[in-house]
């Protein structure tokens, strides 16, 4: 069976109404170690708790102490800079268009809005754009909303469900998230963005490969000192989808989007990338996409 | 000797720069921080200071009790350097790929070369020593190379921990 990710058993919410959940903590340490994993199964038995349930505060806190920890990664994989060039390219493309603005680009899953901050910190996407982070987790909005505002950025989050916002996204985008869902539920994951309305999608998340498990290792046994951030991201890493497994079911879901893999190799080289993006743009938008993405337009690698 | 022994001192000030560095690296969640990883740049420099002039008057103290150890640490010094320079240099190199424009050079640079370098530090460091020893197999060279490289490999923790902020 596949070994989850600390971070989804400590924290546990109601789907139907978004509360918290009390987590019993022998249950998480007991399923950790009858999936053979001894160090998740420590780091959950050190998480302080009280009768027997581990207490929010204390996994609140290590959350964001990993978050933060994690915001590393994307800053040395340059994530804002490279989802920024996806968004000037479609936003381009929605002006050439006539789709009526203001623009909502939401970043699904942000954790603490790392790179909707890097967005509003470098500017560039117009007037015309709303960035919005949504996430479950309200310990880590609160702090998005915080770090947002200790930088004066136009950017705003919200624990909310990134499908159900009152405005539905006109982009959404998310990093590092897809690897969370189960593989049967991707494809309604990828239905809902036909369901909203939103006009063109960017899931980035690492992209299987034979050196993923010793690279991923290496990375963060030699930056990360929180044990989870060491052992999410290793975990992450191991169970990302491949992009046929991506594209399939983004094509299962019936919505109605151009399919492709952006910017998967490494310029010409047949070596892969450690992210690739998988991407939807509605089809009569694509040939403004092209045209506004210019040479760029190489790194689309579509899929039918 | 003079040059040996400058070599060394410029090593341990770009040691302790990196320590400083990557003790406050992932704590920080701010976009631009360039001020923050300057001043915990300048704050390990300062304590790598502290421990450069300890160990010179350690050395000091040293050869006062043994007048016969200088021609023996000079020659450790450039045992200890020919490991040394070598990881050094070839950090230097991966340090300038981090400069390049492009991010997917900067982004390679950092996976594949600063990681696994970092990792290497210390047992770089035991090797230089153990080098050294092997030419010099004295004490008093083991006790000098070791009041150097233990205070400058627990540097980064020590900046961690006392300067960690929590958000």
């Amino acid at each position: 069976m596949d070994l989850p990710e600390i971070s989804d058993l400590i924290v546990q919410f109601d789907p139907q109404t978004g509360q918290r959940l009390p987590v019993v903590q022998a249950e998480v340490v007991e399923r950790f170690l009858s999936l053979g994993s001894k160090q998740a199964a420590r780091v959950v038995a050190g998480i302080p708790s009280k009768n027997g349930l581990l207490l929010e505060d204390a996994v609140d806190a290590m959350l964001l102490r990993s978050h933060i920890e994690m915001q590393r990664l994307s800053e040395e994989f340059a994530h804002g800079s490279r989802v920024r060039e996806v968004l000037l390219d479609l936003l381009a493309a929605f002006r050439v268009s006539g789709i009526p603005s203001p623009y909502r680009v939401v970043d699904l899953g942000c954790g603490t809005g790392f790179v909707l901050r890097w967005i509003a910190a470098h500017g560039g996407l117009g007037d015309d754009v709303e960035l919005i982070g949504a996430d479950f987790n309200t310990t880590l909005i609160d702090a998005a909303n915080r770090f947002a505002r200790l930088e004066q950025l136009k950017v705003r989050f919200t624990a909310a469900n990134a499908f159900a916002l009152p405005e539905a996204a006109t982009i959404l985008v998310s990093t590092g998230v897809l690897h969370h869902f189960a593989a049967s539920s991707l494809a309604a994951f990828f239905a809902e963005h036909g369901r909203v309305g939103t006009l063109a999608f960017a899931h980035w998340d690492f992209q299987p490969s034979p050196l993923v498990p010793f690279g991923s290792w290496l990375f963060h046994v030699s930056r990360f000192r929180e044990p989870l951030a060491r052992h999410d991201g290793i975990r992450s890493a191991l169970r990302a989808y491949t992009a046929q497994t991506l594209l399939q079911a983004a094509r299962d879901s019936q919505a109605e989007f151009s399919l492709g893999v952006y910017n998967p190799l490494l310029g010409q080289l047949p070596i892969k990338r450690v992210f690739h993006a998988v991407m939807g743009v509605r089809p009569n938008l694509m040939p403004a996409f092209a045209s506004a993405s210019g040479q760029r337009f190489s790194r689309w690698h579509a899929w039918s | 000797m003079v040059l040996n022994a400058v070599l060394l001192y410029l090593l341990a000030v770009a040691d302790a720069a990196l320590s400083g560095y990557r003790a406050v690296a992932g704590t920080n969640p701010r976009i631009k921080k360039r001020a923050f990883h300057q001043q915990a740049i300048a704050r390990a420099l300062l304590w790598g200071h502290v421990v450069i002039v300890l160990n010179v008057l350690g050395i000091m103290l040293l050869l006062w009790l043994f007048p016969n150890l200088l021609q023996d640490l000079i020659r450790s010094a450039q045992h200890c350097l020919e490991v040394y320079l070598l990881y050094a240099l070839l950090t230097v190199l991966a340090l300038l790929g981090f400069t390049m424009p492009s991010r997917d050079v900067r982004s390679i640079s950092i996976v594949l070369i600063l990681g696994p370098f970092t990792l290497l530090r210390a047992p770089v460091a035991v090797c230089g020593v153990l080098w050294a020893l092997w030419h010099v197999p004295r004490a008093e060279v083991l006790l000098v190379c070791g009041m150097a490289i233990v205070p400058m490999l627990l540097l980064e923790t020590f900046l961690w921990r006392r300067y960690k902020t929590s958000y």
